[in-house]
């Protein structure tokens, strides 16, 4: 709470945003009379935005509410950030802190495997993923995770090399703590303020990349969406219309805005402890 | 140094044989075969083209006579594009993926590098945070959005530029796929080079440079620079390696004949030797990009030097 | 010193672009990347429209789909209607200047047939006497009932009559073989600076994944007509850069048009946009061989509640045409089969749907769960989305979408053990009402619903048993009565030719099977 209060405003203003765009995503499609694929047959196709109309924010060319979709995106979009992220930080600092810390020829192994998945281009990989597995909706974050967790290994791993050199190490080691308590009690702790800014900038980085996968056709299954299929849909009609490009674009970009804005903001606030 | 450089350059080879080994198995792993098309081949032709690609052998075998294809500089023949290999195919769409990569990485570095110069002059000022948003959307927007607009801007509405194709030696050509592939990475170097100058430039030997009189660029763009470099080129390796080996989504956009489409039309083609040839490909790129890195991080850094 | 820079950047620039429009140059969108531009190799509409105009049929055909004499001057039919002896120009060249001979169609139909050699399209070449036991593997291309009598003169035999046979001849996988090219490259000579064309261009440069040059051939045999000295047939499978591109002045003619900016389009460049009836369908394919579709009440049912006119008002935008039937209009003599309910309105549609539906054992509290899979492809996807919409809607069906990556869905489409409900579309390779229907016989390679039905199978022989007399169309037009009736696929839309042609294309004609040679078209200065 604390680390909370020592954020600047900005910053808490950015998280109080995040957090009401993550509600609006819960309750906006369980509120509102159209379902997130209803087809409105009787309604106009295109329509554009009027508080009057029967959707606030227009329909797309499928007659298609897209205040709805939009969150609708959003439910999907924060999902694959927060667990793609997510996995990302469990494999990545978990391996990169046991290359650090043992080094050596362990550490040369481990890293000569994250070599040769870094040479392996990531798009060859979400496709034979995709083709293997079947456009299901939770591997697609693990997927993506499995695939982004290699900066994070490299990260960790650079940052234990420095640690385990430090005095307190040392120290721990000759009160007698086995390897596996240092590495949790003294190496993992003092990970945190490096892998907690780094999660904020993979969170929009998995949402991305989501949208580069849907952009291929290969993003999430009908009728769930994602604000990275909302916005390749709606590049597609923008010169007939505008809005259902506009709409997810703006949503992202709020988000991404937030993640940064907090994301800087940690990272203020954690370094020095960190140098310290 | 040169003994570094060889010694990498050697270690390259198994990661690569590795590298080349695990994609070969996990895309025969893959659902359909090259063969699969809307609409079917009778049974006789689907076995004898099986067989002219070999695909009737065992696993095993296939991988001995590709390994052995290589080994004589032979990358197989595309299944996809009938009568070409696959190095035929690369040294046709390299030159125009390093010409637009290259360009692209040129014009995101100056851009990149000249908006964090200006943004730290005063950091947290109105210019610093109008650019920093700026850069922001920059990251944020897909190129699959912001290279039609370019083009629906440039070539539609004003008719400054074409809207796509490739001639060699035309520059009118480039402008626009270079604009859009360079646009999040100019976004991508702005903020590394822009945290990165903002914490060197507290270290207490900068406070000491500017305590001896020296003028703020001078400090900026002398003292500063070289160390505020180092987490960009760690950036640049593999992004020089991404934006050299070409972007499936601007080849599509304007109709460029790079390599970036390969990438993904082979795989989803399941054209087997020509993902494998690309992916050999951009294995050793990024392994150089790696080597280059680390070299100059050395020429950048004395303490890394020294171990 | 830089409004200077301005001027001669600006006059560059207008050179470029006047450039662009003025030389004697056709520049067609075409697509995809050819795989090949070998004939008897090739598969994709976008490599034999190049091969159209590379090479060159003993026929061609015009506007109506009749043949016409191309490398053929003449031909002759034996009385019983077996024999067919071609005599080849002696002005036929290929692009080298040699002669083109019998021999060299001799050549290529042997190849087509021998299956060692994987001619996709050898099929189409199986009335010739021989030409089934070749493919099949029992006799050796030698015995194809195909004789060069002597440089001039070519006898093709036919193992029984077929209408239609001419036509076939038109095809690329009958179009001639230069020999020594292909003994020489193999399977590569169909590439820039080795390729020998008899047609009006011959292919001058081959750039991957952007465009196939063509220049006129100065020794085609009526090169004197030929007014487009160049063609351009550019690579662009993205169908919104293709657009873009005509936009700006690039291309003279588009192979395809977004859906969404039809509207649009029609507004705004009515006069560029050519939509004409094309010979192919799309629809859902239905698995009979699992249950629930094996039930024919509920194919019919899930038929019912498709509003077909509103998929092509408002998804398609106007560029299909509603199809209830499986043979689109314009097959050579055929008369289109279109069903009862086609002109019912729409309440007794739903009204039947319905009650076929409950019968079959669904009710609002029992719905029928089923998987519609499609090819990841933003068109298919929209259409499985309105289709499930409506199924939802007004049977109250919950249709799982099943968006799966290309290779995947056409090996599960193949195999047949998991799929429902499938994408699919099937498009001629010639006139013949046949053709289609072939499609849904038990035991063909492409009958993807697993239907198999005797009576069908035995209104299919029956016909073909006909020959050539009038009695045939009457058993095909059953047949497709019996088919539509059992209903193991859903017709959802006619295809429709669409391009936009740019207004100094000159002489272009709607082609049922859109073909359309470049030797015919010019351009207005």
């Amino acid at each position: 709470m604390s680390l909370l209060r020592r954020l600047p405003r900005s910053a808490q203003l950015a998280l109080l945003l995040l957090m009401l765009l993550a509600l609006a995503a819960m309750l906006v499609p369980l509120l509102s009379p159209y379902a997130c694929d209803q087809i409105d047959f009787g309604g106009v196709w295109s329509a554009p935005p009027g508080l009057q109309a029967a959707h606030w924010l227009g329909t797309d060319s499928l007659g298609r509410d897209l205040l709805v979709r939009g969150f609708c995106g959003a439910r999907v979009s924060l999902l694959v950030g927060l667990v793609g992220t997510l996995v990302a930080l469990l494999i990545g600092v978990s391996y990169g802190a046991l290359a650090g810390y043992f080094a050596g020829r362990l550490d040369a192994l481990m890293m000569r495997v994250v070599d040769v998945l870094y040479a392996l281009p990531f798009m060859f990989l979400v496709i034979v993923l995709m083709a293997l597995f079947g456009r299901h909706f939770l591997l697609l974050f693990v997927a993506l995770g499995a695939v982004l967790w290699l900066d994070m290994a490299r990260l960790v791993r650079g940052q234990t090399l420095a640690l385990r050199e430090r005095e307190f190490v040392a120290a721990a080691r000759l009160a007698g703590l086995s390897e596996l308590q240092i590495l949790r009690r003294h190496i993992l702790p003092n990970l945190a303020g490096v892998v907690i800014v780094y999660a904020t900038l993979t969170v929009p980085q998995v949402i991305l990349v989501e949208s580069f996968i849907s952009f291929l056709g290969l993003g999430v299954q009908e009728p769930l969406t994602s604000w990275g299929v909302l916005i390749n849909d709606g590049a597609r009609e923008m010169q007939s219309s505008i809005w259902p490009l506009l709409i997810p674009c703006l949503l992202l970009l709020l988000t991404l805005l937030c993640l940064n804005l907090i994301g800087e903001a940690l990272r203020a606030a954690l370094e020095p402890q960190v140098r310290r | 140094m040169l003994n570094l450089v060889l010694r990498r350059l050697l270690t390259g080879i198994p990661t690569l044989l590795l590298l080349l080994t695990l994609c070969f198995f996990l895309m025969r792993l893959a659902p359909g075969g090259p063969f699969d098309r809307e609409r079917s081949l009778p049974p006789a032709v689907e076995t004898a083209l099986r067989a002219e690609y070999h695909l009737d052998e065992s696993l095993w075998q296939q991988y001995r006579r590709y390994l052995g294809g290589i080994a004589q500089g032979d990358f197989g023949p595309s299944f996809q594009y009938e009568g070409y290999r696959v190095q035929e195919l690369i040294a046709a769409g390299l030159p125009v993926s390093l010409q637009l990569g290259g360009a692209a990485l040129l014009l995101a570095l100056l851009a990149g590098g000249a908006l964090a110069v200006l943004a730290v002059r005063k950091p947290g000022g109105p210019l610093d945070r109008a650019l920093m948003s700026l850069t922001l959307l920059g990251i944020c927007l897909p190129n699959y959005v912001v290279a039609p607009l370019l083009v629906l801007l440039f070539a539609l509405t004003l008719g400054w530029l074409p809207a796509g194709g490739w001639q060699p030696g035309q520059w009118r050509d480039l402008v626009l796929p270079v604009a859009a592939l360079a646009l999040p990475q100019i976004a991508y170097i702005a903020r590394i080079l822009r945290s990165s100058l903002l914490e060197t430039l507290a270290a207490p030997y900068i406070r000491a440079a500017r305590a001896r009189g020296l003028s703020e660029s001078r400090v900026l763009l002398v003292h500063a620079i070289k160390p505020a470099l180092l987490p960009l080129i760690s950036y640049l390796g593999p992004a020089a390696a991404a934006l050299l080996t070409g972007s499936v989504v601007i080849e599509q956009v304007f109709g460029i004949p790079g390599l970036g489409r390969y990438f993904v039309q082979a795989a989803l083609n399941r054209d087997y030797t020509l993902v494998l040839g690309v992916v050999t490909l951009y294995g050793a790129l990024v392994l150089l990009c790696n080597l280059l890195v680390d070299l100059a991080y050395g020429a950048l850094d004395p303490r890394q030097r020294a171990a | 010193m830089s409004w200077r820079l301005a001027a001669v950047l600006a006059l560059l620039m207008l050179s470029g672009i006047v450039c662009a429009a003025s030389e004697n140059r056709l520049r067609i969108g075409n697509n995809a990347e050819p795989e090949s531009l070998d004939p008897q190799r090739a598969s994709s509409v976008s490599a034999l429209n190049i091969i159209r105009d590379l090479d060159e049929g003993l026929v061609q055909l015009d506007a109506q789909g009749q043949p016409q004499p191309a490398a053929a001057q003449s031909w002759q039919r034996d009385a019983s209607g077996l024999v067919y002896t071609f005599t080849l120009r002696p002005s036929a060249r290929w692009s080298d200047g040699s002669a083109l001979q019998a021999q060299d169609f001799v050549a290529a139909l042997r190849r087509a047939v021998d299956p060692r050699n994987g001619a996709p399209f050898a099929q189409l070449l199986s009335p010739i006497a021989q030409a089934e036991a070749i493919m099949a593997g029992h006799a050796t291309p030698e015995s194809l009932g195909v004789a060069a009598l002597d440089a001039q003169q070519l006898r093709i035999t036919l193992a029984r009559p077929t209408p239609q046979f001419l036509a076939l001849l038109a095809h690329p996988v009958s179009f001639p073989l230069h020999g020594p090219s292909w003994q020489r490259y193999g399977a590569g000579f169909a590439r820039a600076g080795r390729m020998l064309s008899n047609g009006a261009y011959q292919l001058r440069d081959w750039v991957v994944h952007d465009r196939i040059e063509l220049v006129r051939n100065p020794h085609y045999w009526n090169a004197g007509t030929v007014r487009i000295a160049q063609v351009s047939y550019y690579a662009i499978d993205d169908v919104d850069a293709e657009l873009k591109r005509y936009l700006a002045g690039e291309l003279d003619i588009t192979a395809q048009i977004p859906l969404v900016q039809a509207p649009q389009l029609r507004r705004e460049r009515g006069a560029e946009l050519r939509l004409a009836p094309y010979l192919g369908t799309y629809y859902l394919g239905l698995n009979v061989r699992r249950a629930p579709l094996d039930d024919p009440r509920l194919r019919r049912a899930l038929s019912l509640a498709i509003d077909r006119k509103l998929i092509v008002d408002k998804v398609m935008n106007g560029l299909a045409a509603p199809a209830a039937s499986w043979v689109p209009p314009g097959t050579a003599d055929y008369s289109p089969q279109t069903p009862d309910w086609a002109q019912w309105p729409r309440a007794q549609q739903l009204a039947e749907a319905r009650r076929l539906y409950r019968e079959a054992g669904y009710t609002s509290e029992h719905p029928l769960h089923i998987e519609l899979r499609y090819n990841q492809h933003d068109d298919h996807r929209r259409i499985a989305i309105v289709v499930a919409a409506m199924w939802k809607q007004w049977l109250g069906v919950q249709t799982q979408l099943l968006g799966e990556e290309n290779k995947v869905f056409l090996a599960n489409r193949r195999a047949g053990h998991i799929t429902q409900v499938f994408r699919a579309s099937w498009i001629a390779d010639d006139q013949d009402a046949a053709g289609f229907l072939q499609v849904l016989a038990s035991g063909n390679g492409r009958n993807d619903t697993g239907f198999a039905d005797a009576a069908y199978d035995a209104l299919l022989a029956q016909a073909a048993a006909q020959g050539e007399a009038p009695s045939r169309r009457a058993r095909l037009e059953e047949a497709e009565r019996y088919l539509l009736a059992q209903q193991p696929l859903i017709p959802l839309y006619f295809y429709l030719s669409k391009h936009l042609l740019s207004p100094r294309v000159q002489n272009w004609q709607d082609h049922v099977l859109d073909y359309h040679y470049s030797k015919d078209l010019w351009l207005a200065p």
